[in-house]
């Protein structure tokens, strides 16, 4: 069993799980023949599902019901939007893999992938027409993943530091976190549990990153390269020579490996930040769901993430 | 004879200032409860901001450091301190809710859960 079908199984997901799963597989075979295949290729590969488990487990927070066709939906419909997201991360990162596999534009080319980015959000609102509280958080949250890539992007190699690291994440994985609980509590009452839970993926996964490439031995990957503001580095550069390495923009390999290793002597630090936004995403459950042990169980999860 | 289940007219006029008295009590208690927490994330801040204010206005190489850890942490500080004055708002809107929930529930609505406001 893969890790993601571990978290699955471990938060009780499942059923709702494969009724996901089953709704995809008939949404992808109804699509146009024309862009049929890049379609299928963007669901390919092992997805953990973590907005839908999201979604679910803010159901479940706050319903006694089970979760109904209607949340499946929506579910399939955030699916769709991150792959959405995903399609257009790799293009601009010239990412030549995801999940395993051959990235869209890598595989089909950039116009069928860009096409199929727009088929996605497309869909997606078709799903939900008749849901007007959907249409308006879906609307928000791809307005708010587009000013936040364009946010993260523009404040690259800048000496900012962990609060403005927490603004980028707060907008970008945190939004998509937040439309999540939202949707999935149908209020607004676990919407600051989604933003804390997004912002806390964003850092285990800047942190993981980081231990990977320290498996790896060390290395310049494409965050380091880029210049981007991951939770490690915002901590990094707090020391001003550190800094002037991460603000430079060449390639020099020597300059990428300095900045990489101060960025792991953060790792315990950064770890400390996120037990501090873990602490903060338990109070929002504790205070605001009616049973809160699924939301207790995702931030368990994601908290794992930066120690894989 | 009128129905004994239905509320009475000195019922209905006490209602309202009822429910302002309760809003108003809530909205205090919410406001006090926020600040209390704000002094409090603030006194145990201030040992550490002092430290760093006093490293960040040496000559030393290391007041570069403490000046941007120190700019971290009044950040954090003030957003903090605005997510709590947001918790408890919240808290103080739940609360009211709750309270006035039995006074007027809607002709279909269930007593135990608020309904979606969603404009269409």
């Amino acid at each position: 069993m893969s890790t993601a079908e571990e978290v699955i199984v471990r938060l009780g997901a499942e059923p709702d799980v494969a009724r996901l799963r089953t709704r995809l597989d008939s949404w992808v075979d109804q699509v146009d023949p024309e862009l049929r295949e890049p379609l299928c290729w963007a669901f390919k590969g092992t997805q953990k599902h973590f907005r839908p488990l999201t979604i679910f487990g803010c159901w479940r927070a706050t319903h006694a019901e089970p979760v109904p066709d209607s949340t499946i939906e929506l579910a399939v419909v955030v699916e769709l939007m991150h792959n959405m997201s995903l399609i257009i991360d790799d293009i601009l990162d010239e990412s030549d893999e995801r999940r395993g596999i051959a990235t869209l534009h890598t595989r089909f080319g950039t116009l069928p992938a860009l096409m199929s980015s727009g088929y996605l959000v497309a869909d997606g609102f078709d799903l939900v027409a008749e849901d007007p509280f959907a249409v308006r958080h879906l609307a928000e949250l791809l307005r708010r993943l587009g000013s936040a890539e364009c946010l993260q992007w523009r404040l690259r190699r800048l000496p900012l530091g962990v609060e403005d690291w927490r603004r980028i994440a707060g907008e970008d994985t945190g939004s998509m976190f937040e439309v999540c609980a939202v949707l999935g509590a149908r209020s607004q009452g676990l919407r600051q549990f989604g933003h804390l839970l997004g912002v806390l993926y964003h850092g285990c996964d800047d942190v993981g990153d980081q231990r990977g490439l320290e498996a790896l031995g060390g290395g310049g990957e494409e965050d380091i390269r880029d210049g981007i503001l991951t939770l490690p580095a915002a901590l990094a550069i707090r020391d001003p020579a550190v800094c002037e390495l991460y603000c430079r923009d060449d390639d020099d390999s020597e300059r990428l490996a300095a900045f990489a290793a101060a960025c792991r002597d953060q790792l315990e630090e950064a770890e400390r930040v996120l037990d501090g936004i873990a602490d903060a995403a338990r109070e929002e459950a504790e205070r605001f769901a009616e049973d809160p042990e699924p939301l207790l169980a995702l931030i368990g999860h994601v908290r794992e993430l930066s120690r894989r | 004879m009128p129905a004994t289940d239905e509320p009475s007219r000195s019922d209905d006029a006490l209602a309202v200032p009822a429910l302002f008295l309760g809003g108003s009590a809530l909205f205090v208690g919410a406001s006090l409860r926020a600040m209390g927490r704000c002094v409090g994330l603030l006194a145990q801040r201030s040992a550490t901001l002092a430290q760093l204010a006093r490293e960040s206005m040496t000559d030393d190489e290391a007041a570069a450091t403490a000046r941007r850890v120190l700019r971290d942490e009044l950040l954090g500080l003030m957003r903090e301190a605005g997510e709590i004055a947001s918790q408890e708002s919240r808290a103080g809107v739940d609360d009211f809710d709750t309270m006035t929930r039995e006074w007027m529930p809607g002709p279909d609505e269930p007593a135990d859960r608020r309904q979606q406001r969603v404009k269409s």
